[in-house]
């Protein structure tokens, strides 16, 4: 059954769309990933156009990331206080990367600049994923040994606040970077950003490993959202419907993700995410690289 | 049969107000050409997979005829890609200003039969003689690789279609013409130039025109979304945070 998306303007099976949403659903639930890092270089592949495939994913990020915050505000998983340093930086992020985006789409060099995003962090997260999955199974059985805080020059910096969620007092500087730098990503490449900032909260910050997902998604939801909106007033470029049909697949591709992740080893979860990450990142590159069959690009100069 | 009768209506119902209006032999300076098109008006939905269009007229001269239908004009960009640092990028642009998005023709014989190259490019017939103006000057060597990639890119997707249709003349003064249009077909304002071609010379011509519009669910998301962008955000904030909650609870049954 073909569908017609209004914002993407082109048609494509809606099975497939949903079948999409269910296979990336499935992805986060087994890995406990967003998603919107494989979501948004897949409708690229598909045909949806790069611009509209970044902003119909913050609208994705959106709704996959209130159930999860909602489910972790009520276990008290949340440090409010924390979430909301990061979200102010977020918030400024996100402005400062959509109105970039909207500049460098006049300037008809936005697709590449959002391959070149997708290829840097698809390789670099790959690789890591990958040799730290490698170590994991050579080093099977001997436990690494953590300090679960510990102290680094980011604790020296000035305006200290006390996180009592957290059990920290530390400055409030790092916590506004960190979510400014989330809310560039989620405004380029249409993802959440927890893979980054998730590192960030437990090795920079020193957050406990506790409250730091419910933080983030909490952190993400509103940065996402803003995004969202920034990028419907200025690029015009979130698809409602291809939102939603993947939103619904998600739902239900993610409950068995989560079942199917239990019962694999953590090293090889990780490895064939890995895999994936690498094998997505590569395609991309090969993109780039590769004499495109047209060299010419014809788009229509728009009034607005 | 009966199919074929109503066909025709339209035609004759013409010709019989031509009468009614001319009761002597029709001028042959007065009017040479009359021409209408039917639909006027074609609504494009989700399912909207091409259409047809009827054009038909009467003509008092003997000569050939040739209909050309454009679409609506727009500023375009034309960019090339160049190889930097092993990676290939948007480097040389090209603007034109009022592109046709859409060019198509039907003829009653093969156009450089009726008309030479002289006249196909002076009434710009066919999409290999349409003007493409630069909209800030440049030399013609620069600017003839970017020509040429507009029709390419416009051929390839369709959109310029060098025959639509046929011109069928009856007994030298009826004539009717059957043009296919495509899926993609853009949407605006067109025009449709029926010319009335003898000796290598345009003896007539009129002018009728198309609408191309959206219809349906479709269009009225495209229209919100690019006229009111800010309540369009906040629509999508509220499907999604629903969708999640909604998702958020069929979680904890489970």
């Amino acid at each position: 059954m073909e569908i017609y998306l209004p914002i993407a303007e082109i048609s494509t099976n809606i099975f497939l769309l949903l079948g999409l949403g269910a296979a990336i659903g499935f992805l986060s639930g087994m890995f406990g990933v967003g998603g919107g890092f494989l979501m948004t270089p897949l409708l690229i592949f598909l045909g949806v156009p790069p611009i509209v495939a970044v902003g119909t994913g913050t609208n994705l990020i959106v709704a996959s990331s209130v159930s999860g915050m909602m489910a972790h505000w009520r276990r008290g998983n949340v440090d409010f206080r924390m979430g909301a340093l990061l979200f102010s930086g977020g918030i400024g992020g996100s402005w400062l990367g959509v109105w970039l985006f909207k500049v460098l789409r006049e300037a008809g060099q936005i697709d590449l600049v959002i391959s070149l995003f997708y290829v840097v962090f698809l390789t670099t997260v790959g690789s890591l994923m990958a040799v730290e999955s490698l170590r994991a199974a050579l080093r099977r059985g001997s436990k690494r040994r953590r300090k679960a805080h510990q102290h680094n020059w980011f604790h020296g910096l000035p305006l200290k606040m006390r996180f009592r969620r957290s059990k920290l007092y530390v400055s409030a500087l790092p916590p506004v970077v960190i979510g400014f730098l989330m809310g560039l990503l989620a405004a380029f490449m249409g993802v959440g950003g927890g893979f980054i900032m998730i590192p960030a909260m437990i090795y920079l910050i020193g957050m406990p490993t506790s409250v730091v997902i419910g933080t983030s998604l909490f952190a993400i939801v509103v940065v996402s959202t803003v995004s969202l909106l920034a990028h419907a007033i200025q690029n015009h470029n979130v698809d409602i419907i291809l939102a939603l049909l993947l939103a619904a697949g998600a739902v239900i591709g993610a409950q068995y993700g989560t079942r199917f992740g239990l019962k694999i080893q953590g090293e090889y979860l990780r490895g064939l995410l890995a895999v994936l990450v690498l094998a997505v990142g590569g395609r991309l590159v090969y993109d780039l690289v590769v004499r495109p069959v047209d060299l010419f690009s014809v788009t229509l100069m728009a009034a607005f | 049969m009966a199919r074929r009768i109503f066909k025709y209506a339209p035609i004759v119902a013409l010709l019989l107000a031509l009468m009614a209006n001319l009761p002597t032999p029709v001028g042959a300076n007065e009017t040479p050409l009359l021409v209408d098109i039917s639909p006027q008006v074609i609504e494009v939905n989700s399912s909207f997979s091409g259409t047809t269009i009827i054009l038909f007229g009467v003509k008092s001269l003997p000569g050939d005829i040739i209909i050309t239908l454009r679409g609506p004009e727009a500023p375009i960009m034309v960019r090339r890609k160049r190889r930097v640092a092993g990676i290939w990028i948007n480097r040389d642009s090209v603007a034109f200003r009022g592109v046709p998005q859409f060019y198509a023709l039907a003829s009653s014989r093969p156009i450089n039969v009726i008309l030479d190259i002289n006249g196909l490019n002076r009434n710009q017939i066919g999409s290999d003689h349409i003007l493409l103006n630069t909209i800030w000057s440049r030399t013609s060597e620069e600017v003839s690789a970017f020509r040429k990639a507009v029709r390419r890119a416009r051929t390839e997707e369709e959109l310029y279609a060098p025959f639509i249709g046929e011109v069928v003349i009856i007994d030298d003064s009826l004539f009717r013409a059957t043009l296919t249009l495509p899926a993609n077909l853009p949407i605006g304002e067109y025009v449709a130039q029926t010319l009335l071609v003898r000796d290598n010379e345009v003896l007539s011509q009129r002018e009728s025109h198309l609408t191309v519009k959206k219809s349906g669910i479709s269009a009225e998301i495209y229209n919100f979304a690019k006229g009111h962008g800010a309540l369009y955000g906040l629509l999508a904030i509220a499907a999604a945070l629903v969708a999640g909650w909604v998702g958020g609870v069929a979680f904890r049954k489970n």
